[in-house]
């Protein structure tokens, strides 16, 4: 994928329940590819591929990303604010933010006793250089979301962005539906409100009745200063999710995933995710049970608006999933 | 039915939450015994069907167990672990244990010594962060056996009895239910049924009942009855919160259906069998709690068997109340027959 695509994909504006932005921008790159493309009514992104063996794969990437929510206005214009989604308030202040309508802002602290590491998100503001209420009025209301603004850096082989999560997996679906053969059909699917609990994967799922689910997330790393124990590192391959706090990935999807990367020789790793949750989960719980895996991208410092991941996991990913769906027989549990 | 013998099968199959394709094939050679009609659905839910016409009567229990997973290994061959549901940390330093790698590999679980802590150290608890699994093999040896993701189980030891038909052991939570459905199911293959019942081994009850959830919409029942353990008094706990090891629990509460109580308590007192009301407001923590929302909704009852010390490789509990709660739950199947809707019907 070209740079100007992949940066377009991570910086459009799109917090958890306003994705249509992203959706239209995701919807021109894919359709060229699709036999039917359509916006189920929660607004989940679904791109058809079909095939010929009466079987089918959902593949989910979620376009929504976190953000902040405005919930009131001072009379000096400043912007109180609460999370979409698990947003860490320390790690916000000292940020870029900007709203749908291209509004920016200041994320900044009180000035307390507090020092910025114990701050809550009650004690963030954001200043959009308004100088009274009406004035930050005729920009903002009370219900608007805002959004790190996402400087995208490449770094040699590695990116940073805030929006990795998980916008770089949805890059991915769009170079898988351009690059992969399968025989099944493949339902490329972008879900939306992911970051408030998984709440577009198992919609879409409910709907598709897929035979196998196969999600695409970023995934924790241990190898920073003083990381937790995790044995997942940059550049060491995308990983097959063996558990996180929203799924146990059955062992046969996992045999089926690992055999395929083994196959076609791309490396891969294997992940224990201790806290977060994935579209994985939803998908699984769908209806009567549907197998259901993930791939992940590592991916340093999640939910802050500097994560950073290695672009060759990126590409092995896309491979890995490509062998995947190039696979006749799918797992059954 | 020898039932020490297949609580002593099937406590020794390990089957870890999310992984519990050996316990199934053993769960499934005791169904066999009683029923043709055997599946396994697409989570791994484990089916065993009776009966012929009438309602479907859902007899639930779950399979997996408390168990571990191996997050990391370290450079001189220790094992980093987690708990995949429900291990408490606090109770594993000086644990004997199995990891499932390429093959069964016995291993102790360890921490820093007394002697070498930091002061005011001892007055805490050990975390998961502070405790290795060492298998005593070099690192080459456990690199080439062991990956990240393998499962440890607590160690895959039969159980062992005590006095007054009291037996100790691991995986009582819930293979101690598997067996009573076993058990019920020795009693009805000599009655004659009015309804179907399907008996299932359920998986991912400790993670949040994926299982249940997959089970229930599966098998569209008419109503389910879950079997789990819950606690039996022991020094500290209070009343409420506990059930005597000779009764069996039949709960009341939010999560269980008013008409499915009475037909337990029925069954129960119909078979002069020493029973006790257990309270639980809200969420029972059980699979009842995720069948009862499924499909529009379904009438849920639970019965529980008393169980001490839960959660660790000496769970305790008692073959005679085991007995009784499996001939509790084959009363309500046997008196369940073509006027199931009335029964329900809460206009009463």
């Amino acid at each position: 994928m070209d740079t100007k695509t992949l940066e377009t994909i991570l910086t459009t504006y799109g917090p958890t329940g306003h994705e249509d932005r992203i959706s239209s921008v995701l919807r021109d790159l894919v359709a060229p590819y699709a036999d039917e493309v359509y916006n189920d009514k929660l607004g989940n992104l679904i791109a058809l591929k079909r095939g010929v063996s009466g079987k089918k794969i959902m593949l989910s990437a979620h376009m929504d990303q976190i953000g902040l929510v405005v919930v009131a206005i001072d009379e000096k214009g400043f912007l109180r604010v609460a999370n979409v989604g698990g947003v860490n308030a320390p790690l916000s202040a000292g940020h870029q933010v900007v709203f749908e309508n291209g509004t920016r802002g200041a994320v900044y602290f009180e000035r307390n006793e507090k020092g910025v590491g114990e701050v809550k998100m009650n004690n963030l503001f954001v200043d959009i250089g308004a100088e009274s209420r009406e004035e930050a009025e005729q920009l903002v209301n009370v219900g608007d979301m805002c959004v790190f603004a996402g400087r995208f850096a490449l770094m040699g082989n590695r990116l940073s962005c805030s929006t990795l999560d998980d916008r770089i997996c949805c890059a991915a679906l769009v170079e898988a539906i351009q690059k992969a053969r399968s025989e099944h059909d493949v339902y490329y699917v972008f879900t939306v409100q992911e970051e408030v609990g998984l709440r577009g994967a198992g919609t879409a799922a409910y709907a598709i009745e897929p035979d196998l689910g196969i999600s695409l997330d970023v995934t924790g790393t241990g190898d920073v200063p003083e990381a937790l124990p995790m044995a997942v590192e940059l550049g060491k391959g995308p990983t097959v999710k063996v558990m996180d706090s929203s799924v146990i990935v059955p062992p046969a999807v996992r045999r089926f995933m690992e055999n395929a990367a083994a196959e076609a020789g791309i490396p891969f790793q294997r992940e224990v995710l201790r806290g977060g949750g994935t579209d994985t989960g939803a998908v699984q719980r769908t209806r009567g049970g549907v197998p259901a895996g993930c791939i992940s991208i590592g991916t340093r410092y999640i939910h802050s608006p500097v994560e950073t991941c290695d672009m060759r996991d990126y590409e092995n990913a896309v491979k890995l999933l490509c062998a995947c769906l190039e696979r006749k027989e799918l797992p059954i549990a | 039915m020898d039932v020490f013998e297949a609580l002593s099968a099937m406590t020794t199959a390990p089957g870890v939450t999310g992984n519990e394709a050996r316990v199934s094939e053993v769960v499934r050679g005791y169904f066999r015994a009683y029923t043709d009609d055997i599946s396994v659905d697409a989570v791994g839910n484990t089916y065993a069907r009776i009966g012929e016409t009438g309602p479907t009567l859902l007899v639930m229990a779950h399979m997996d167990e408390v168990g571990m997973m191996v997050t990391c290994i370290e450079d001189n061959g220790m094992l980093r672990v987690r708990s995949v549901a429900g291990v408490d940390p606090r109770v594993l330093p000086g644990s004997e244990v199995t990891v499932h790698g390429k093959r069964e590999i016995r291993a102790v679980i360890g921490a820093k010594p007394p002697h070498l802590q930091d002061s005011g150290d001892e007055k805490k608890a050990y975390t998961a962060d502070d405790l290795v699994c060492d298998t005593g093999l070099s690192a080459d040896e456990v690199n080439a056996l062991v990956g990240v993701g393998d499962n440890v189980t607590f160690r895959l030891e039969p159980p062992m009895k005590l006095k007054n038909s009291i037996v100790a052991g691991k995986t009582f939570d819930d293979r101690a239910c598997v067996a009573v459905m076993l058990e019920a199911m020795d009693i009805l293959k000599s009655r004659r049924l009015n309804c179907r019942v399907v008996f299932c081994g359920s998986v991912q009850e400790e993670s949040g009942g994926l299982g249940a959830s997959a089970g229930g919409y599966n098998v569209k029942p008419d109503l389910a009855v879950a079997i789990d353990v819950c606690h039996a008094p022991t020094p500290g706990t209070k009343p409420f919160d506990t059930v005597e090891m000779d009764r069996v629990s039949v709960t009341t509460g939010a999560n269980i259906h008013p008409k499915v109580f009475d037909m337990i308590k029925a069954s129960a007192e119909e078979q002069n069998i020493p029973w006790e009301t257990d309270v639980a407001i809200g969420a029972t923590g059980t699979d009842a709690w995720s069948l009862q929302p499924l499909l529009g909704g379904i009438p849920c009852g639970l019965i529980s068997l008393p169980l001490r010390y839960m959660h660790t490789s000496v769970e305790v509990i008692s073959l005679d109340t085991l007995r009784n709660c499996a001939k509790v739950i084959a009363g309500v199947a046997a008196n369940l027959g073509a006027d199931w809707e009335e029964k329900l019907c809460l206009d009463d």
